[in-house]
């Protein structure tokens, strides 16, 4: 059973996949929870990219910065899905093109 | 001499403090005072001051022969303009006075700046003269003698300008004194520059054909003390600044305008061919002007003794006789306040005194023999003859020309039947009328038998011009 | 003693100071004016017969430069003043009488001093300078007497028209003077006696003899005088008879060797007054006012005068100035006694049979008229006759002058038959006084003067033919039966006034005038305005430029900001969406060119 090796690219290449699916669901989705939830996948990809690079040049650093990642992104999570149910109550509505007071 | 531009100052400045029905009185004694300064002088005299050392003006009065003359005529004419308004508001006696100590300056002035100071500070007296106390279409009269005369005058200004760039150009010296411009050497072509410059400025002045079309309005417009003025002093500024300024300091370019004694001629004979249509009295005697201030720049650029010292003359006899006609159809005007010819008729019926004052200026006007007149055409023609016979010929035309309208002026408003009712109880002269034209009719007269006091007093200051523009 | 002699200057003022207390003093005007001519003619008499020594001389003062205010007497020169103040001094008193009852007494008597004081200082003058100064005088006094009475406009228009025909004159006048004095260095009479002829001396000549003609009234400049009756009768006869029509005469007489030396110009002055003689001659025929006739008579006169002096007979020319001035000056102080005693009426065709009415006036004008046609031995014959010998030289002028004899006596007679024959119709009384007895001296003269004068070789066949021509002329006067034709043109004085009238009143004062004040507040007048107008639309220009060139920039840049606003507001979408989108491209863009830059 042995394939082709797993190397550090197949990692970055499934972080950069991930990174642009985040990134066009952040863009193009009207939901604002699942725009949360793209950011996440951002998040996430920006993770596994970090850790592959830390086991590419065997330092820590890139695992310790991906723990801070996780607990910035949950305390952000926290804090969008707040401000979400604050703007839920005003306005009635999670879509995001509904929310446009900054209009001209 | 610095009093007689400071003593109508002293007189306008005090005019402003004295009360309203002193105001006759005190412009009175102002102008009377200056006239006997003016004829206790003695010439030749000069003044000098510092004036703008920086630029090189001076403060510099000359008193010759001519400049004599013209300051005596000033003087009496301020005068006597001032004893025919006996009942006008302070300003206008103080404005009287301004002019005459502007054009004291003009006639007295060596320095061309202070000259040309001079000559332009005359026209805001005579505007306020005229647009405040004029007849009904001042504003028009004043408005139009005001930019007519300030454009010549700005070729006037460049002219001398000119001069003073050139004299400096020359020897490094920056001055506006005549005596040493006298000196400068110029080059042909800027000479002839600067001559049109000043011609342009003096021409309007005088008025010469064809730039004359001002002083008809001007000269209707103005109330009597200002016609009497304005054509008794301000033109003699034009051919004065001719014969102190053009001819001693452009004497080669002055000799090639030949072209400027055709213009007298026309100026002549147009002035009394216009004259013979009038309606207006006072419009007129103001062609009558234009004709006789042709006859004097004839003199003038016949360029020799006989025609400078009879245009001088002429001018100082233009004044005294066109003085007195526009003083007497301002008396004419006191009574009946018009100025229509049509209006008038067999005045000497009920004004005989009146009738008989006018046949004399009228006389004088057109040079009757005995009379001032006549000296100073006949001196002229002599002078045109010596340059140009056939400039004494066409100009002949012109006494036949002068007899004709005035006659026609005299018969149409003195003589003939008295059809218009309110010419039939007209008073005569009065004691101050008769005070204001005695002095005229004297000094007409003395001209006109025995002239040989003024001849020799501007024979010196003649011949130094003569003999500038020998070639 | 005063030496009356060597002060003969004083003649000529003594007038002029009675016009002067005259003028002042308004009275005694009847005393005073006759009293100074009187002393003028005394003091002129006694100079006259006193044994001068050649000519006196005496300057005043100076004039103008070179021109001394000078005073000459010589024979000429005291005739002349004997005539001017013993015939002005008879019609003075004449005057007293004739216009005794006018306003403006005081005023007739001193113009008429002043113009026997310019006329004295005209024939006393030196110098052409002081006799032009005369000369000019006696024009004005001529107008002011013409024009004595100033209510009535023909009046008034008449003293122009005589001013003006002078003063044409006296511009010719002054010119030829001109010359003289340019050539000479001054104008005495002395030097320019003796100048050589040239060309310029020829025109100067010719131009003292145009002033002349304005003078003395003969063509070009003639028609003035007939027009100038309009003034009292003692002033026509005074002014326009005897004295200042002969200032020219006087002038060619003084000026005697200056005109031989210029023969050409003497021509030309005789053929002026010839023509002149005889026009005036034929239009005098069919005049009908007694004083027109007279003063065409006077007119043609004056042209055998001139006739004479051109033709260098100056002694002939004086002499008949002299007896001119007798009859003529009879003449019209009995045509003036006719008018006053007919109230006014100055027409002869409606006078008539005044003979028994005043036989004096009829004794007298006869006896003048028959002078003045040149009855054998009364004082016309002979002055004529010697104006007839002079005229001998050319046989045109002779002619000439024999057919204005004959008109002479024609229109003399006319006049007389048509005055004093036929039935009267009018009242009139014989004048008296004054007005009478004044006229004595004027007959006498009339009559005996004539043996007085020069008498050259007796031309025995001159006078016989003169004799006959005269004597005819008077009996053919009384039917005289000129054509048609000829008396139209004769009535219309030979359309020479209507041509002067045309051109210069109605051409050149009318509606010339008319058209140099169009040509004036018009066209020159465009001198200042086309300056001014170019002006004020500059400004106009100028302030168009300035509103919306300059500020419109100003105003584009404005407006080119808000107009951007427009487009650029729209991206503020308020969508988050966007601007996330926008943060994404612009970090994309960022990198991109960073990476590949």
């Amino acid at each position: 059973m042995s394939l082709y090796p797993i190397t550090t690219a197949h990692y970055v290449i499934l972080s950069g996949a991930l990174l642009l699916i985040g990134a066009a669901g952040l863009l193009m989705r009207r939901n604002i929870i699942v725009m949360l939830m793209a950011i996440e996948l951002i998040l996430n990809a920006v993770n596994i990219n970090l850790v592959a690079f830390s086991k590419h040049w065997q330092q820590v650093t890139g695992q310790v910065f991906a723990i801070f990642v996780i607990t910035v992104a949950v305390a952000e999570a926290a804090v969008g899905l707040g401000i979400l149910i604050a703007l839920f109550r005003h306005r009635g509505t999670v879509i995001a093109d509904e929310i446009d007071l900054l209009k001209w | 001499m610095t009093l007689l531009i400071g003593l109508p100052i002293l007189g306008a400045i005090l005019l402003a403090f004295a009360p309203k029905r002193l105001a006759w009185a005190t412009a009175l004694l102002a102008s009377l005072a200056t006239l006997l300064n003016a004829l206790a002088l003695t010439f030749p005299q000069t003044i000098r001051h510092n004036w703008i050392p920086s630029i090189g003006a001076q403060f510099l009065l000359h008193l010759d022969g001519i400049s004599y003359l013209l300051v005596i005529l000033t003087a009496l004419m301020t005068l006597l303009g001032i004893l025919a308004s006996p009942v006008k508001p302070k300003a206008f006696y103080a404005m009287l006075l301004l002019l005459a100590a502007c054009c004291h300056g003009v006639f007295l002035a060596q320095d061309l700046l202070l000259f040309f100071v001079c000559f332009e500070a005359v026209l805001i007296p005579m505007y306020y003269l005229i647009s405040i106390h004029g007849a009904e279409d001042r504003r028009r009269a004043a408005f139009k003698f005001l930019l007519y005369t300030v454009a010549g005058s700005v070729a006037l200004l460049i002219g001398f300008i000119t001069l003073y760039t050139q004299h400096a150009a020359a020897t490094g010296v920056y001055t506006f004194d005549l005596a040493s411009l006298l000196n400068t050497r110029l080059a042909p072509a800027i000479e002839r520059l600067v001559f049109w410059a000043l011609f342009l400025g003096f021409a309007i002045k005088i008025p010469m054909f064809p730039f004359h079309t001002w002083l008809p309005d001007a000269h209707t417009q103005a109330p009597t003390a200002g016609s009497v003025m304005l054509a008794a002093v301000l033109l003699k500024m034009g051919t004065y600044g001719f014969i102190r300024f053009s001819l001693p300091l452009l004497p080669r370019a002055t000799a090639d305008a030949q072209i400027l004694a055709t213009l007298s001629i026309a100026a002549i004979l147009y002035g009394g061919w216009v004259c013979l249509g009038q309606t207006d009295w006072k419009r007129l005697i103001a062609f009558s002007s234009v004709s006789h201030l042709g006859f004097c720049t004839l003199g003038i650029f016949s360029l020799n003794a006989a025609g400078l010292s009879g245009s001088i003359l002429q001018q100082i006899n233009h004044g005294i006789s066109t003085g007195l006609l526009f003083l007497l159809a301002g008396f004419a005007y006191d009574r009946r306040h018009t100025r229509r010819i049509a209006d008038y008729g067999g005045l000497a019926k009920t004004m005989p005194g009146f009738a008989a004052v006018f046949m004399m200026a009228l006389l004088g006007s057109i040079g009757l023999p005995l009379l001032n007149g006549f000296v100073g055409e006949f001196t002229i023609l002599r002078g045109a003859y010596q340059a140009q016979p056939w400039w004494a010929a066409t100009a002949l035309i012109g006494i036949v020309l002068a007899a004709a309208y005035m006659l026609s002026l005299y018969r149409h408003t003195m003589l003939g039947p008295a059809s218009n009712e309110a010419n039939i109880d007209l008073p005569d002269l009065t004691a101050r009328e008769w005070l204001i034209v005695a002095p005229l009719l004297i000094w007409s007269v003395w001209i006109g038998i025995k002239p040989s006091g003024h001849f020799a007093a501007i024979e010196a200051p003649v011949e130094a011009i003569v003999e500038r523009l020998r070639p | 003693m005063v030496n009356l002699v060597a002060n003969f200057w004083w003649i000529p003022l003594y007038p002029l100071f009675g016009a002067a207390i005259i003028a002042f003093i308004r009275r005694g005007a009847s005393v005073i004016a006759p009293l100074m001519v009187a002393l003028s003619f005394i003091h002129g008499l006694i100079v006259y017969s006193s044994p001068r020594g050649g000519t006196l001389d005496h300057t005043l003062t100076q004039w103008m430069p070179g021109l001394p205010f000078r005073f000459a007497a010589d024979d000429l020169s005291l005739l002349m003043v004997l005539i001017v103040s013993g015939i002005g001094l008879l019609i003075h008193i004449y005057s007293i009488g004739y216009m005794a009852k006018e306003p403006g007494f005081w005023r007739y008597f001193a113009c008429l001093n002043l113009f026997v004081f310019f006329m004295l200082l005209l024939v006393l003058a030196s110098n052409l300078a002081v006799l032009f100064a005369g000369w000019e005088g006696v024009g004005l006094a001529s107008y002011l007497l013409i024009g004595f009475h100033h209510d009535r406009p023909t009046v008034n228009r008449n003293a122009n028209k005589a001013f003006l025909y002078n003063r044409a004159g006296d511009a010719g006048f002054l010119l030829g003077t001109l010359i003289l004095l340019s050539i000479a260095g001054n104008v005495e009479f002395s030097t320019i006696n003796k100048l050589p002829a040239s060309g310029l001396t020829l025109a100067a000549a010719l131009l003292l003899a145009l002033g002349a003609t304005g003078k003395s009234a003969q063509l070009p400049l003639f028609v003035w005088l007939p027009d100038a009756m309009v003034g009292p009768t003692p002033v026509s006869a005074l002014i326009h008879a005897a004295t200042m029509v002969t200032a020219g005469i006087y002038l060619f007489a003084r000026l005697a060797p200056f005109l031989a030396a210029n023969p050409d110009a003497g021509l030309v002055i005789a053929i002026l007054g010839a023509a002149t003689s005889l026009i005036a001659a034929t239009i005098a025929a069919v005049e009908h006012d007694i004083k027109r006739i007279l003063a065409y008579s006077t007119v043609s006169q004056l042209g055998l005068m001139f006739l004479a002096a051109g033709l260098g007979a100056t002694e002939a020319a004086m002499f008949h100035v002299t007896t001119h001035a007798f009859f003529k000056a009879l003449l019209f102080l009995t045509a003036g006694n006719i008018i006053h005693a007919l109230h006014g009426e100055q027409d002869i065709r409606y006078m008539g049979g005044l003979r028994d009415k005043m036989p004096w006036t009829f004794r007298l004008m006869t006896l003048a008229a028959l002078s003045l046609a040149g009855f054998p031995g009364l004082a016309g014959f002979f002055s004529k006759d010697a104006i007839l010998v002079a005229a001998l030289k050319y046989p045109v002028f002779f002619a000439i002058a024999l057919s204005v004899s004959f008109l002479t006596g024609a229109y003399s007679s006319r006049m007389l038959w048509a005055v004093f024959f036929g039935t009267y119709q009018r009242d009139a009384h014989e004048a008296h006084g004054n007005m009478l007895h004044t006229l004595w001296p004027l007959a006498i003269g009339s009559a005996l003067a004539g043996y007085f004068g020069p008498h050259g070789e007796l031309a025995w066949g001159v006078m016989l033919t003169s004799a006959l021509v005269s004597l005819s002329g008077l009996y053919f006067g009384r039917s005289l039966r000129i054509p048609v034709v000829l008396k139209q043109l004769f009535a219309r004085r030979w359309f020479i006034n209507d041509a002067y009238e045309a051109v210069l009143v109605h051409a050149v004062t009318r509606k010339g005038a008319r058209a140099a004040n169009w040509f004036d507040s018009n066209l020159v007048d465009l001198i200042p305005h086309v300056p001014s107008s170019a002006t004020t639309t500059l400004g106009l220009l100028l302030g168009w430029f300035d509103r919306f060139v300059v500020d419109g920039l100003v105003r584009l840049t404005a407006a080119l900001f808000s107009l951007s606003s427009y487009p650029l507001r729209l991206v503020q979408s308020g969508r988050i969406q966007h601007y996330a989108l926008a943060m994404v491209l612009t970090l994309a863009l960022t990198l991109g060119w960073y990476l590949l830059a």
